[in-house]
């Protein structure tokens, strides 16, 4: 027994450096688990709020171009309201028959943003205090951004469109031809829409947009515009590469979507899925 | 004289993590070169740092910078590993003349090209553990190559010009 101590103590830095390597690597395989957020910390006191300060700062230089993007935005919905005058079937997505509404958005700013990592995360500075909450979508005015994952009091860390577990189903707007949203981790410009059953006449150019289906973001959201496709070989599915409507190296404002109606739509699916049990 | 060293060591450390975070991890070239600069605090370290001081605050320095990444333990693996293999490289690395006077890898001291080859090697070690942990389920050994290489490259040129810089004015050639 004497001998064994003796053994330990000579080689502690071998079983000390097993010990610390163990912890790191438990921590990134059990991080690599989709539902355990635990580890995504950018939303923590300490690393949020140095990140909030250099936002702050950083905010000054972009000043030009949020004003442009803002007033893009202006204009756009200056048009949707000329729109909504005229009884059409798109403002029925946005309230149910009732006048009741569907979604509500929470702005947000950027303070942490990733793009060239595989897995990317956005980290944003409003967080449970202004309502936000884990599986909210996030969009900006031009197109998805993500998913909320994980909230503190002040600060909320979005898993990006960009990340290798991010999962949405999204739909060609012309033909409604659905497939699902995934993201092979090299180009933050593009992204693929794989087993797409049926394209029908796909072109270049057509825009891809979010479903009813998908849970987190309004129907009709911009996901972005089709590049090229292809048939997968030996299946009958095909594969689209789609170019990114949201700028993701330049990303300062966003929307994080509050489905008004999402519990009663989850609860149900939930009944649902027990009663089929 | 040592304590002072140490908290010039600390204050270095604190300004290294902030410029990785809110300068380098914000310019995002491209998906090949994304360097990491931190290192350099453990490449810094005396010679003779005892391995159960250096293991312990290469896992906090790698962890701290997990924090802000949101990449949960791979920076903290990687650190302890260069941690783990640095007295090793410094023997293996030893110039004919010995170590005598020198405390601590410098620049100033040991000159360019010792300095720059032990950096290059200590980072290329960090860089091949972090990217592989990061990227292994791309199943792409071409792109994780590739991103390992021109990383390492732009840190070790990073890490040598930030020594440059802080270097006491004796360079020896």
């Amino acid at each position: 027994m004497r001998s064994f101590f003796l053994f330990i103590i000579r080689h502690y830095a071998v079983f000390l450096f097993g010990l610390l390597e163990l912890i790191s690597l438990y921590f990134v395989f059990t991080y690599n688990n989709f539902h355990n957020t635990f580890f995504i910390n950018s939303a923590n006191g300490v690393s949020g709020n140095v990140l909030n300060t250099y936002g702050n700062f950083q905010e000054y230089f972009s000043l030009k171009e949020v004003n442009d993007s803002l007033m893009h935005e202006n204009a756009l919905l200056r048009e949707q309201l000329l729109l909504s005058a005229i009884p059409d079937s798109s403002s029925v997505l946005v309230k149910d028959s009732l006048g009741q509404p569907l979604y509500s958005y929470i702005p947000a700013e950027v303070i942490g943003n990733s793009f060239t990592e595989p897995n990317n995360y956005i980290t944003l500075n409003k967080g449970s205090n202004d309502g936000i909450r884990e599986n909210m979508g996030v969009i900006t005015s031009s197109g998805i951004v993500g998913r909320v994952v994980k909230v503190s009091p002040k600060f909320s860390v979005v898993m990006s469109v960009l990340h290798s577990q991010f999962v949405s189903r999204v739909a060609v707007q012309k033909n409604n031809s659905q497939g699902r949203l995934t993201w092979e981790g090299k180009s933050p410009t593009h992204i693929s829409v794989i087993q797409v059953s049926e394209p029908g006449t796909l072109n270049k150019g057509d825009s891809v947009v979010t479903t009813k289906i998908s849970p987190m973001f309004p129907p009709d959201i911009m996901v972005g515009t089709v590049e090229s496709f292809g048939k997968d070989p030996g299946s009958n599915y095909y594969t689209l590469n789609v170019r990114l409507s949201t700028k993701f190296s330049s990303l300062q404002f966003v929307y994080v979507v509050n489905e008004l109606l999402q519990k009663e739509r989850t609860d149900l699916e939930n009944s649902a899925t027990d009663a089929g049990n | 004289m040592q304590a002072i060293n140490w908290i010039l060591r600390l204050v270095g450390l604190i300004f290294l993590i902030l410029f990785q975070v809110l300068v380098l991890n914000k310019l995002n070239v491209s998906t090949y070169i994304h360097p990491y600069v931190y290192p350099m605090f453990i490449i810094l370290l005396p010679f003779e740092t005892p391995r159960w001081m250096i293991l312990p605050l290469a896992f906090a320095v790698g962890f701290s910078i997990d924090m802000f990444n949101n990449t949960a333990g791979m920076h903290a693996a990687a650190c302890v590993f260069i941690a783990f293999a640095r007295p090793w490289l410094i023997k293996r690395y030893t110039p004919i003349t010995g170590y005598e006077n020198v405390n601590a890898p410098s620049l100033s001291e040991l000159g360019v090209v010792w300095f720059a080859l032990f950096t290059l090697t200590v980072i290329f070690i960090h860089h091949s553990i972090y990217y592989f942990l990061q990227v292994f389920w791309m199943n792409d050994v071409g792109y994780l190559l590739l991103k390992i290489f021109l990383s390492t490259l732009v840190s070790t040129l990073l890490i040598v010009i930030f020594a440059f810089l802080f270097a006491k004015r004796k360079v020896k050639r």
